[in-house]
C-alpha cells in the first residue's frame, strides 16, 4: 500500500453566501456541481481541488501558500460565511495509478443511504463508515493524478489507516 | 403471556409465515426473530395500536433508540424508502420498515403506563409497559414504569409545541412489516387503553406474522383512496428497473417510486443538462384515464376548466377538474384522441369523479383507467427535438405546442406529445409498461451525443418553480380556486355549462389571493408557508407557497399567493422568516414565472 501525502491544505467555507463566493472564486462553474461533487481548478495561479458538501458549503484545497489564500479571501469575508481549516480533520491518499481505479470501495465500507460507493465516479465523494468509523471517500484528481482520498477525524486516522490497509487487496 | 399460534387468521398474510402470535386485546407477547426475516404486525380489527419494543445483544443490551432513529433519519417516523431504518442507542440499524398500510404511527411517547390509567382514575387498570414487563421477564429484561417504544397504528402527530392524537387511522387488515438487520428479541403489545379513542375505546386482537428472509417482499406504502378500499401499494413505473440501476436515491411520489436525484451526477448536474441540452424524468404517476361514448366531449366540457370544443384531434389542453365552489380538484391535460378524449392527471379518484358527474348528467360515456397501460418519459430541454427527430416514424417538426401523435419511437409503439413541466422545449413519450426498459436505454444511447442526463424530482422542482408550474398541494388543492393558483386564463366561463362556473363567476373579479412569483434579495432560500407582509408591517398579506434557488437567475426566488391589493408587478414586501419576525428578507413582485415568462423556450 502506497500512501501518498496530501500536497494541500484544506480550507472550508460555509454559510448564506457560500455559494455566491465561492461562484466569485471559481466562477459559475462551482454551481454545476451537486453536493458531494467537486472539481478541479486553479485559483491565483495554484492548483486547487474544491468539494461541494451542501449547496452553501465548500472544502477547498489549496496547493499555494496560506498566506495567499487568506489574502485572497479577506475581502471576501465582509460576506455572510465563515472560512475554517480544521486540525480534526485528516487526510489518507492513495493513487489511483497504483491500481486503485476500478476498485470497489463499496466492497470495503457502507455509504450513507442514498449514496453508494460501488461505481463512485471521478469527482464523486460518499460519506461512508468503515467498520463503524466515520470517512469520507473522495475520488478526484489532483494536480492532473487520479487519487483516492480517505479524510477522517484526526483521532481515528491511525485505526482507519490499519483498518484500510488489512481490507483493501495487496495490489503493490 | 404466552404466545399462541392461530393458524385460523389468513387475513392479509403476505406468504408462508413460520411463525404466527395471537395477541389478544390488552396483552403483549414476547417473541425472537433472526436477522433477515420478517416480522408483519396486523391490527385484525382495525383502530388497534400495538406497541412494540426491540433488543439485541447477547445480553438484550442493544435497545431501540426513537430518538436517534429520528435524528439519524430526519423524520418524525421511519417510512419504507430511504429513510426506513429504526437504530439503537448506539446508532446501529435494528430493523427496517419494508411495508406501511397504515402511515399514521408513534414514537414520541411511552407505551401506555400504570401511571396514566392511574391519573385518569383507573388505579390497577392493565398497561402496555406492565404487560411488557411480565413477558420480558423470563428474558432477564428488568421492569421499568414506562417503556420507550415504536406506538404502531397509534395516531400521534406533533404540531408546534403539541403532540395531538385520537382514534387510530388504521383499518382492519392494515399492517406494517418490518425486516430484522440482526437478530432480535421483540414485545408485542395489543394496547391495553379502553379508556379514551386511541382504540377506539374497544381494544381488539393484534396478529404478528414472521416469514423468513428468503422471501421477497417489495418496499410499499399503502394508500386508501377510499374510506374502506384496500390500500394501493406504491408501485414501481415501466422505467424503474432501469432507474435503479442509476441511483439508490428513490422516493415514493403519489403512489410511484421515483428518482430524487442520480448518482455521480446529483442535481445541479440534471439541472443544467435540462436547460442547456437535454435531459429525461419519469412522470408515471400521472394517472390516465380514456373517456368514450357519444357524450364524451359534453362531460369534458362540464367537468374541465377549457372549452375543449376548438380542440380538433392531435391537440390537447390543460386545465384542471373543478368543484361546485370552485375549487381545483386536479390539474391536468385532456387530449382529443378523435372520437375519444383522454385525461392526464394526479389522482385515482378522478376515475369515480368522472363517473359521477356522468351519471349526474346521464351521459353516454364510458370512462376506464388506462394508467396501468401507458407510462411516461418526458424528454425535455433545448436538444430534445433534434434528438427525438431521428427516433421516429412521423415528422415530429409538424407537432405544435399542445400537439401529439401516434407513431413509432425506434420500432416502440408511443404516442408523443409536446407538452412539459420544466419551462423547456420537450416532449412526453407514453408507452406500455413493458417497453419501459426498452425506451429507457434507446434515449440514453440516443442522447450520448447531447450529454444527456437522467433527471430527479429535485432538479424538477427547481424546474418548474422557475417556470411559474404548478404543483398539486403546494400551489393548489380543492379549497383553492384556478383565479388564487395563477391559471385563470385556463378557466372558460363562456361555456354554457361548468362545474365550479357560479362560484368562479363570482370569484373572477376579485379572488382572495393572486398567484405571483418573488424575487428575493439575498442567496436564502424561502421555504413553502412562510408568510409575506407589507414592508415593515406585522400584518400578513399572503403566504409562500414554494420557492428555490434559482441557478440560472442566481437568485433565491419563491412563488406565493397574495391578496390582490399587493400583488402588482414591482410591490415590495417583505418575506418572514424563522419566527416571522427576528428576520424579513426584502422581496419583489414579479411574474409567476421567474425564467422565460413569455414561454418563448417551450414554444420554440
Amino acid at each position: 500500500m502506497i500512501w501518498i501525502a496530501p500536497n494541500c491544505r484544506y480550507w472550508d467555507i460555509a454559510g448564506i453566501d457560500g455559494l455566491q463566493v465561492a461562484k466569485q472564486l471559481f466562477g459559475a462553474k462551482i454551481d454545476r456541481i451537486a453536493p458531494f461533487q467537486s472539481l478541479e481548478t486553479q485559483l491565483d495561479g495554484a492548483d486547487c481541488s474544491v468539494l461541494r458538501l451542501c449547496e452553501a458549503n465548500f472544502r477547498i484545497g489549496w496547493t499555494g501558500e496560506p498566506a495567499v489564500f487568506l489574502a485572497i479571501m479577506q475581502p471576501l469575508l465582509s460576506h455572510k460565511i465563515w472560512l475554517k481549516q480544521f486540525n480534526w480533520l485528516a487526510v489518507l491518499r492513495l493513487r489511483e495509478t497504483d491500481g486503485w481505479h476500478d476498485f470497489d470501495w463499496g466492497s470495503i465500507a457502507v455509504a450513507k443511504p442514498p449514496h453508494r460507493l460501488s461505481g463512485l465516479a471521478d469527482h464523486c465523494a460518499a460519506p461512508a463508515r468503515l467498520n463503524g468509523k466515520a470517512l469520507l471517500i473522495w475520488r478526484h484528481s489532483v494536480l492532473g493524478e487520479p487519487a483516492v482520498e480517505f479524510q477522517m477525524a484526526t483521532c481515528d486516522q491511525a485505526a482507519i489507516k490499519i483498518q484500510l490497509e488489512s481490507a483493501l487487496p495487496l495490489k503493490i | 403471556m404466552v404466545a399462541t399460534l392461530n393458524k385460523a387468521v389468513t387475513n392479509g398474510q403476505l406468504g408462508q409465515a413460520v411463525a404466527e402470535y395471537w395477541i389478544a386485546p390488552a396483552t403483549a407477547v414476547a417473541y425472537l426473530v433472526k436477522a433477515g426475516q420478517y416480522i408483519q404486525i396486523l391490527d385484525v380489527a382495525g383502530s388497534q395500536c400495538s406497541d412494540l419494543l426491540v433488543f439485541a445483544g447477547d445480553d438484550y443490551s442493544k435497545q431501540l433508540d426513537a430518538t436517534v432513529t429520528r435524528t439519524l433519519n430526519g423524520v418524525t417516523m421511519p417510512q419504507a424508502g430511504v429513510q426506513r431504518k429504526y437504530f439503537d442507542q448506539g446508532m446501529q440499524p435494528l430493523f427496517e420498515v419494508i411495508q406501511d398500510t397504515c402511515g399514521r404511527h408513534d414514537n414520541f411517547l411511552l407505551a401506555c403506563t400504570a401511571r396514566y390509567y392511574e391519573d385518569a382514575g383507573y388505579p390497577g387498570h392493565p398497561s402496555c409497559s406492565e404487560n411488557f414487563n411480565q413477558v420480558l421477564q423470563p428474558y432477564g429484561i428488568a421492569p421499568r414504569l414506562g417503556w420507550s417504544a415504536i406506538n404502531f397504528f397509534y395516531n400521534t402527530a406533533v404540531i408546534d409545541q403539541d403532540i395531538i392524537g385520537g382514534e387510530s387511522w388504521s383499518r382492519p387488515g392494515d399492517y406494517v412489516l418490518l425486516r430484522a438487520s440482526q437478530d432480535l428479541l421483540c414485545a408485542s403489545s395489543s394496547c391495553a387503553d379502553d379508556i379514551d379513542a386511541t382504540n377506539a375505546w374497544q381494544p381488539t386482537p393484534i396478529l404478528i406474522r414472521i416469514y423468513e428472509a428468503e422471501q421477497q417482499f417489495p418496499p410499499a406504502i399503502g394508500r386508501h383512496l377510499f374510506a374502506n378500499a384496500p390500500p394501493q401499494l406504491t408501485q414501481p413505473s415501466g422505467f424503474t428497473a432501469a432507474i435503479q440501476q442509476h441511483t439508490s436515491h428513490i422516493v415514493e411520489y403519489n403512489g410511484f417510486w421515483v428518482p430524487n436525484s442520480f448518482a455521480n451526477h446529483g442535481v445541479q448536474a440534471e439541472y443544467w443538462a435540462l436547460r442547456e441540452r437535454v435531459a429525461i424524468v419519469d412522470l408515471s404517476a400521472l394517472r390516465k384515464f380514456e373517456v368514450t361514448g357519444q357524450d364524451a366531449a359534453e362531460l369534458i366540457q362540464i367537468a374541465f376548466s377549457r372549452d375543449i370544443s376548438k380542440l380538433s384531434r392531435g391537440q390537447s389542453a390543460y386545465g384542471c377538474l373543478l368543484n361546485h365552489h370552485g375549487g381545483i380538484i386536479d390539474d391536468g391535460i385532456v387530449f382529443h384522441c378523435g372520437n375519444s378524449f383522454r385525461y392526464v392527471g394526479n389522482c385515482d379518484t378522478n376515475l369515480d369523479l368522472l363517473r359521477r358527474v356522468a351519471a349526474q348528467h346521464q351521459l353516454a360515456v364510458e370512462i376506464q383507467p388506462s394508467s396501468h397501460l401507458l407510462h411516461n418519459l418526458a424528454l425535455q430541454g433545448p436538444c430534445s427535438r433534434e434528438m427525438l427527430r431521428p427516433l421516429l416514424d412521423f415528422d415530429l417538426d409538424q407537432l405544435g405546442y399542445f400537439q401529439f401523435a401516434a407513431g413509432r419511437l425506434a420500432n416502440i409503439p408511443a404516442v408523443v406529445s409536446r407538452t412539459g413541466y420544466t419551462g423547456e422545449l420537450g416532449y412526453e413519450l407514453f408507452v406500455h409498461p413493458d417497453d419501459g426498459t426498452a425506451l429507457w436505454q434507446i434515449l440514453l444511447q440516443a442522447g450520448k451525443p447531447y450529454d444527456l442526463l437522467p433527471l430527479g424530482m429535485l432538479a424538477l422542482d427547481r424546474a418548474r418553480i422557475e417556470a411559474g408550474l404548478l404543483s398539486a398541494g403546494r400551489e393548489f388543492d380543492d379549497l383553492t380556486s384556478p383565479y388564487q393558483a395563477g391559471i385563470g386564463w385556463a378557466v372558460s366561463l363562456k361555456k354554457p355549462q361548468m362545474i365550479g362556473k357560479a362560484a368562479l363567476e363570482a370569484i373572477k373579479p376579485r379572488p382572495p389571493f393572486v398567484a405571483v412569483g418573488l424575487t428575493l434579495a439575498g442567496n436564502e432560500v424561502a421555504a413553502a408557508g412562510q408568510c409575506v407582509h407589507p414592508i415593515g408591517e406585522r400584518w400578513r398579506v399572503g403566504k409562500i407557497t414554494s420557492a428555490t434557488f434559482s441557478p440560472i437567475l442566481n437568485r433565491s426566488i419563491a412563488l406565493a399567493q397574495v391578496v390582490p391589493e399587493y400583488a402588482a408587478i414591482g410591490t415590495a414586501l417583505e418575506v418572514g422568516f424563522l419566527d416571522g419576525l427576528k428576520r424579513r428578507i426584502p422581496a419583489v413582485v414579479g411574474t409567476l414565472a421567474a425564467y422565460d415568462p413569455t414561454k418563448s423556450r417551450v414554444k420554440s
